[in-house]
């Protein structure tokens, strides 16, 4: 049983971690760096 | 060594030499398998001679076709891709160096000590206990050379291809140093320090992890700098990315068990090593639909690119033999497959279908680039190499899927007293066909990898150096 309670509370930590982490991103700024390999382009 | 230091300019010259080390070592690696497939279709191709033995040769291969060609591809790919997305000097040109010479002389210890029988039975792991050692100081340099660029980029972010490569040379590093823990009884014999299924557990822990981590994560940081590169689009979508890179180096390390399913290893962890393989399907996946779908309006390219060509039908064998991987790992279909021929072919799906075709790719887009050519010497042959490689992955892989099959399927089979119906012989005599299409497939194959060889030479000897130091500049 308590297993199952530290792989909830895991689980729901590394939710919330993510989503903290993300809060500020917006899907344009996720996506800029796919433009990387063509910024040394002449 | 100041002016050197202070050039705006990337360090082309150690990702040429890894190039053309490449290069080498897959012709020798190459070889070195036709070889060996001849020795199963005619048996006196062994020379009569220990050093020539299949059971000699064949770690050979591997250590020259893994750590020889892939390795230094990755080296070349990494070295190059890391210092065009961070927009900086590759750090040191010394140790960048060092990282050349030192991992050339692995792979020379490795084709001197491996026929004359040093060996530590480990597979992908045979070199000993002494190149070991010097194995993990070269890589400890790589990785000093590596995330020192990364972190004196002049970009913001660190684009997700340096993450892979990132992961591919960390995982390596911890994999190798394990696996190779060992007490030495002299410079070329030592013992593990493991015994009995845990031996077997650390050993396959590390083996799949091999597939995992060097033949699969580096190449992905591959894919993610080149095709885009070569398609002229940004990846399909770079949260995709982040989301399968997380999820494949969460899961690949516990895959392991697999290759140990109905031994003494546990059945609680075979179970795992199989439920761990199954979900593997999905980050797999993910970075096989990224690469594809990158090319969405821009397929017609694959008409008259064959460099393009070379890349998407990496991914195409990277998506199916990361699908047929998780199914051999069900413990049933296992059952049949385990000690068969048709493990050689999947194995081969991957290895010349996957990691060998966006070698190639790579290698074809990178050369006239650090050489300083406008495009390859020959495009018509860069098309030969594409079909002859084609035809030869899909003549070894079909051929072992049939041998394979058969294999496993007259080694089950019994009569109703509880005989076995058919001796080991019989099963081998009924694969000697398959051997033979086999050997016409590596010849194929290798036969490609010298038209690589002869258009790269043709396109380096003409090299012009003004325009290679022009393409080097750091805008």
């Amino acid at each position: 049983m308590i297993e199952i309670a530290l792989n909830t509370i895991g689980m729901i930590s590394f939710w919330l971690t993510v989503e903290y982490s993300l809060k500020h991103q917006s899907a344009e700024h996720i996506e800029e760096p796919r433009l990387m390999p063509f910024a040394d382009d002449p | 060594m100041n002016a050197v230091i202070e050039s705006p300019a990337y360090n082309y010259r150690v990702v040429r030499q890894f190039v053309v080390a490449t290069v080498i070592w897959g012709v020798v690696g190459m070889a070195i398998g036709v070889w060996i497939a001849s020795e199963l279709v005619w048996p006196e191709m062994n020379l009569d001679l220990p050093w020539t033995t299949f059971g000699r040769l064949r770690p050979l291969h591997t250590s020259l076709v893994i750590f020889g060609f892939a390795g230094s591809a990755q080296f070349a790919a990494s070295y190059y891709a890391v210092q065009r997305t961070s927009q900086v000097r590759l750090y040191s040109d010394a140790l960048a160096a060092f990282t050349f010479w030192g991992w050339q002389s692995v792979i020379v210890t490795m084709l001197i000590s491996l026929p004359l029988g040093y060996t530590t039975t480990k597979e992908y792991a045979e070199i000993e206990f002494s190149g070991a050692v010097w194995m993990t100081v070269v890589w400890v340099a790589y990785a000093v050379v590596f995330f020192t660029t990364v972190v004196q980029r002049k970009t913001q972010h660190i684009y997700v291809g340096n993450w892979f490569f990132g992961a591919f040379i960390v995982v390596i590093a911890m994999l190798h140093v394990v696996n190779h823990l060992s007490i030495p009884v002299d410079w070329f014999k030592s013992y593990p320090v493991y015994s009995g299924a845990t031996d077997a557990m650390v050993q396959w822990w590390y083996g799949h992890n091999a597939v995992g981590f060097f033949l699969t994560t580096g190449f992905l940081g591959m894919m993610y700098y080149f095709v885009p590169k070569q398609v002229g689009r940004p990846v399909y979508s770079y949260r995709l990315s982040i989301v399968h890179f997380w999820a494949l180096i969460t899961l690949y390390i516990w895959a392991g068990p697999h290759h140990l399913h109905y031994t003494a290893l546990p059945d609680w962890a075979q179970s795992l090593g199989m439920v761990m393989s199954l979900i593997l399907l999905a980050p797999s996946w993910g970075g096989m639909i990224n690469g594809m779908m990158t090319l969405s309006g821009a397929w017609h390219k694959l008409r008259t690119d064959p460099i393009l060509r070379f890349l998407v039908l990496s991914l195409a064998f990277y998506g199916m033999s990361t699908f047929e991987g998780p199914m051999m790992a069900i413990k049933t279909v296992n059952s049949l497959s385990h000690f068969t021929d048709w493990t050689i072919g999947h194995v081969h799906a991957g290895a010349l279908g996957w990691v060998a075709m966006i070698s190639f790719g790579a290698t074809y887009h990178m050369v006239p680039k650090i050489f300083g050519r406008e495009q390859m010497h020959s495009i018509g042959l860069i098309n030969a190499h594409f079909w002859l490689a084609t035809i030869g992955t899909v003549l070894y892989i079909a051929s072992m899927w049939v041998n394979g099959i058969t294999q496993g399927l007259m080694w089950r089979a019994i009569n109703d007293d509880g005989t076995l119906t058919y001796s080991f012989v019989e099963a081998l005599q009924a694969s000697h066909p398959g051997y033979v299409v086999r050997f016409a497939g590596g010849v194929f194959f290798l036969s490609g990898m010298l038209l690589l060889a002869y258009n790269v030479w043709r396109t380096v000897r003409t090299a012009d150096a003004a325009m290679a130091e022009r393409e080097a500049q750091i805008i």
